[in-house]
């Protein structure tokens, strides 16, 4: 048997079960979609972080380089100018010892290679533009030793090694060098050399020697100079040598020659190795690198970190949703249990009203308000169907009492008869009477069983019509005979009318009972000296019978019982055992099984009619009244 | 005794009225409650047996209208239907006894002899005065401690001098109550009676107990 209270619960947990699963994995999925988002956006932030520090590193390496570089290149510039204005003022200085006339045609150039002891041969280019050069002159330049280093800015000792400059004439000859470039040569390519303008210059790598350099090449004049002896001569020329020519005889040189390209000039190189600025790079470039080391660990810690944090924080939220998913589902349970109960009270109400219903009362003690809206059709029929029941039950318990009397009496009859009859001897004649008398009650109790058998059998369906032609003003003509003894007590008249009906197809024996119990209740009911007519008629393929009384008549309200059983009109019963109020359920109960009908018209105080149609095969009629 | 037999079965009432008879009781039979109305309020019964279920007027209406004007007849309730609410509809309704169809004839009688003693106030089934004794019960009647043999009548004519022991009872209580309706009123027929009880009660024996009193009635000695 199934609990409507377990049912309900379990199809409320379950959709209360599927509700919170799907609800929960929805969240679930959701903050997991929130979280990774949020991490990957970290991830992503951290590692442009990283890269913005990895950029940031590599931009001041940029700087730094450049800002070497450019320091180098202008102090190898400024140690190449000073060499070359040093140069000049070498030349100045020692103008006395160092310059010759050279006669000589104009318009030519003439090189010499002077020579002095323990000096290199210097050459000297001698410009045809000079034209008007009575001499030439002959710049001799110092040697290298004569050369003071600490005019280039830097220490001598200091850097010996990493600086070297290195003097050359357009012509390629190595004026002058520094003295630990050994057997090395500072390069200066043809190129370069006829490419490049006066006072212009030239950075650029080289290697010599197996050491990284930075070298400047600029082009220097030495006849600058020049513009520099007028001056110096008129300043001083009073104290110079009267032997001399003055000075002031030398043609000078104007700027435009100078200019031009007309005047001598020098390619002074300055290199220094490039080595320390190289390694304070890589420092620093190791430098970058362990940050960047650092900053992807670190990067890579807070990454872990980070999701490490994310999961932890879903796991809490998976514990959570867990632990809310159990809460409520007990919560669940509980209610649910509770509101089922408080919802299925009416039904429990209803169900302990039903159980107190006794065969008693048939009562369902429940007031209607108790009943919710939606059981009241059901309490309603229930209240109807027990009616119904009572009704039944009442009818049953009124027929049981009813066969026990109508069986009781005789039955008392009969034991009195006997028992008087035994209290004493008695004669012959006299056991003899008794005798009769029990059998006279035998045949009434007979009758009886006979009459409550054959509603037995009307009510299990076990009668059987036996249909044959039968005369039926023969079987009234019969039936009126059997009962006009009785009607003679009464002094009743009877009337028959056949109307030309002569014979049906029916059947005789159950036609015979009925017009018995019929004419019976006619005589029964009927006032003394009264009347009873029996009217035979066809009606459209029927047969009529009416039995009219002038009788007591039937009161309107006793009407629709008149066919039930031990049902009698009047209150009292009427001394006819034969009858027990069975007679008209008999004759209902034949008519059914006949297919025919009853009606009853009655007025109190004037008499009854009973109209009985039966149906009559409407090919049988003709033929039967022809036969007649 | 007089009973009333309010029924409409005619075989039984045959038995009944017969055994009752037998017995000594004078009854009168109605076959529906119209007459049985009649003729309960008409005479005086000592018992009246009521059917339930009667033609025209039924017994517990019946029953009801007699005891609401007053008629203090005794009534035993005889009726097929033994259900206890029938039981108790029937006594409440003011009947005295109550027995069910059918019956056993000796515990109706019995019944019917246990009213009568309620009706006259005696308990005892055993009248005892002086050395008479009469066994309401068996019927048997004894003087001296010798058996008497009494006819119905001469024991229903003693039975009710008994009960009205030490009282004058008029020849026409002694006819109402000992004939029915029936029987033929002959003015001498209660002396005859009180002779033959005489011969078999006094004679021989001390003192006289049937005693006569002029111009009212007879007598049955009361007791010292």
């Amino acid at each position: 048997m199934k609990s409507l209270r377990l049912s309900l619960i379990v199809y409320l947990l379950g959709l209360l079960l599927t509700c919170i699963v799907s609800f929960s994995l929805y969240l679930h999925h959701q903050s997991a979609q929130r979280v990774s988002a949020i991490f990957d956006k970290s991830g992503r932030m951290l590692a442009r972080s990283t890269e913005d520090a990895e950029h940031l590193l590599q931009g001041r390496y940029q700087v730094m380089d450049q800002m070497l570089r450019a320091n180098l290149d202008e102090a190898l510039l400024l140690k190449a100018q000073t060499l070359a204005s040093h140069l000049v003022r070498r030349f100045e200085f020692g103008r006395d010892i160092l310059v010759f006339r050279l006669l000589g045609g104009h318009q030519s150039v003439h090189q010499a290679v002077l020579g002095m002891p323990g000096l290199p041969a210097v050459p000297i280019v001698g410009q045809e533009a000079v034209r008007w050069w009575t001499q030439a002159r002959v710049i001799q330049l110092a040697t290298l030793d004569e050369i003071d280093e600490g005019l280039l800015g830097s220490p001598r000792r200091s850097a010996p090694a990493e600086e070297f400059y290195q003097v050359s004439s357009e012509e390629e000859l190595i004026l002058l060098r520094s003295p630990h470039l050994g057997s090395n040569i500072l390069p200066l390519d043809r190129k370069t050399r006829q490419k490049m303008k006066l006072f212009q210059y030239e950075f650029s790598n080289v290697t010599v020697g197996g050491r990284h350099l930075r070298l400047v090449t600029l082009k220097a004049p030495i006849t600058r100079m020049l513009l520099i002896f007028p001056e110096r001569r008129r300043g001083g020329g009073s104290s110079s040598n009267s032997h001399r020519p003055p000075r002031s005889s030398l043609v000078p040189v104007d700027r435009d020659i100078v200019q031009r390209g007309l005047v001598p000039t020098v390619f002074v190189q300055y290199a220094r190795s490039v080595a320390d600025i190289e390694e304070t790079l890589a420092e620093l470039r190791a430098d970058i690198e362990n940050v960047r080391d650092q900053l992807l660990r670190e990067q890579e810690q807070t990454r872990l970190r980070l999701e490490e944090d994310a999961q932890a924080a879903l796991a809490s939220m998976r514990t959570t949703l867990v632990l809310l998913a159990v809460a409520v589902v007990a919560a669940m349970v509980v209610g649910s249990v509770v509101i089922i109960r408080r919802g299925l009270a009416p039904i429990e109400h209803i169900a302990r009203a039903v159980s107190q219903v006794s065969e008693k009362d048939f009562q369902l003690k429940l007031a209607p308000e108790e009943v919710p809206q939606e059981l009241a059709p059901i309490v309603a029929r229930l209240r109807e169907v027990l009616a119904l029941l009572a009704a039944a039950f009442q009818r049953e318990k009124q027929a049981v009492a009813d066969i026990s009397h109508e069986l009781r009496t005789p039955l008392a009859a009969l034991l009195a008869t006997i028992q008087v009859s035994l209290k004493k001897m008695r004669t012959a004649e006299e056991y003899r009477q008794t005798l009769g008398q029990c059998a006279e009650i035998g045949e009434q109790l007979r009758g009886l069983m006979e009459r409550l058998l054959l509603l037995a059998r009307l009510d299990a369906g076990t009668a059987i019509v036996y249909p044959q032609l039968v005369d039926v003003p023969e079987l009234a003509e019969q039936c009126l005979n059997m009962v006009r003894p009785l009607a003679h007590d009464k002094d009743l008249h009877f009337h028959f009318e056949r109307n030309g009906v002569s014979t049906v197809f029916t059947d005789p024996e159950k036609l015979r009972e009925i017009l018995n119990n019929l004419l019976h209740n006619a005589i029964q009911y009927n006032r003394p000296g009264g009347r009873v007519d029996l009217e035979l008629r066809r009606k459209e393929g029927a047969l009529v019978i009416e039995v009219r009384d002038t009788g007591i008549g039937i009161p309107p309200e006793a009407r629709p019982h008149l066919f039930e059983r031990f049902f009698r009109a009047d209150p009292s019963r009427q001394s006819d055992v034969i009858h027990a109020g069975l007679g008209l359920a008999i004759v209902k109960g034949y008519l059914d099984l006949l297919g025919g009908t009853i009606a009853v018209e009655s007025t109190v105080g004037q008499g009854s009619t009973f109209r009985i149609e039966l149906p009559v095969d409407g090919s049988d009629a003709p033929r039967t009244d022809a036969s007649s | 005794m007089r009973v009333l037999l309010v029924e409409d079965h005619k075989p039984l009432v045959r038995a009944l009225k017969q055994g009752l008879e037998e017995e000594g009781f004078a009854v009168d039979v109605a076959a529906d409650g119209e007459e049985g109305d009649f003729k309960a309020r008409s005479a005086d019964y000592d018992v009246i047996v009521l059917d339930l279920m009667l033609p025209k007027i039924d017994g517990l209406t019946l029953l009801r209208s007699w005891r609401r004007d007053g008629i203090k007849s005794f009534v035993l309730v005889l009726t097929a239907r033994g259900g206890t609410d029938d039981k108790v509809l029937g006594l409440d309704a003011g009947a005295d006894d109550y027995l069910t169809k059918p019956f056993e004839l000796e515990e109706l009688l019995a019944r019917i002899r246990a009213l009568i003693r309620r009706r006259h106030e005696v308990k005892s089934p055993i009248i005892r005065i002086y050395d008479l004794e009469i066994n309401t019960a068996s019927r048997v009647v004894k003087r001296g401690g010798k058996a008497i043999h009494l006819t119905p009548k001469e024991y229903a004519l003693l039975e009710f001098l008994a009960y009205h022991c030490g009282k004058v009872v008029t020849r026409s209580m002694i006819w109402n109550h000992l004939y029915d309706e029936n029987d033929e009123n002959t003015s001498n027929v209660v002396d005859v009676y009180i002779r033959y009880l005489r011969n078999k009660i006094d004679k021989g024996f001390d003192p006289p107990l049937i005693l006569t009193r002029w111009g009212e009635g007879y007598m049955l000695r009361a007791p010292e």
